[in-house]
């Protein structure tokens, strides 16, 4: 119950976060879980061999746990979980999972929007896109930040 | 001291950076600048606005002081999820 959040430099496992998180709830009635999962290409559509995500060991985690506390304190949620990859990631590995639990099912789909919304733009992570063709460090999009700013009305930054 | 940086910095100027401070300290402004002439290859992304300044692990104005000591670190805009 409450948050759990990690940063996880090795392989994510989806099903077994999500056997995990469900095993730990007590009474809650719903459960939404989001996996993201690293594209093989861009946005051009170029193929891309890649990703590495960057990150600043302590503050990382400590915006994590900011994020998944946030998601508490706002929906009727009992638990959140959020796992975040770091280092280097394969196309087609997760990158995220995303997963909140409540009562009804409501709450849980929005915590789980805001969660990743969040996720998006405020994690301390840095995602460098590896193509035959070179790299490219990662910005948020501005679909991105409107994201972001449904929740608040104002960008973070 | 040691600067630190993240992402598209660290890849640049490398993980960590040892930099003389005046033993008063300096502002984040005063900091970028001297970092920018040291690394006149950086210079562009260290002095632009996307590179946010982290002092002890929070993000810090331009003219909040930096003092011998502190973790400082330099970091682009965050792209997770």
């Amino acid at each position: 119950m409450g948050s759990h959040v990690r940063l996880e430099p090795a392989a994510l496992s989806p099903e077994a976060e999500l056997a995990g998180f469900i095993r730990g709830l007590d009474s809650d009635g719903a459960v939404v879980s989001f996996v993201g999962l690293a594209r093989p290409a861009d946005a051009s559509g170029g193929a891309v061999t890649g990703l590495y995500l960057d990150s600043y060991p302590g503050m990382t985690e400590a915006s994590l746990s900011g994020i998944a506390e946030d998601a508490l304190g706002r929906f009727a949620v009992s638990a959140v979980h959020v796992v975040h990859r770091c280092g280097a990631v394969a196309p087609g590995e997760a990158i995220v999972f995303a997963a909140a639990a409540a009562p009804h099912r409501r709450a849980a789909f929005e915590a789980a929007d805001y969660l990743m919304d969040r996720l998006k733009t405020d994690a301390m992570l840095w995602k460098r896109e590896d193509g035959i063709d070179g790299s490219r460090w990662i910005e948020p999009s501005e679909a991105d930040r409107a994201d972001r700013a449904r929740w608040s009305g104002r960008c973070p930054d | 001291m040691k600067i630190l940086f993240f992402g598209s910095l660290g890849e640049r100027i490398g993980r960590e950076l040892d930099v003389a401070l005046p033993e008063a300290g300096c502002t984040v402004a005063e900091l970028r600048a001297r970092l920018a002439e040291a690394l006149p290859a950086a210079a562009d992304l260290l002095t632009g606005p996307s590179a946010r300044a982290c002092i002890d692990r929070e993000i810090a104005p331009e003219e909040a002081l930096v003092l011998p000591g502190q973790e400082i670190a330099f970091i682009p805009p965050l792209s997770g999820g």
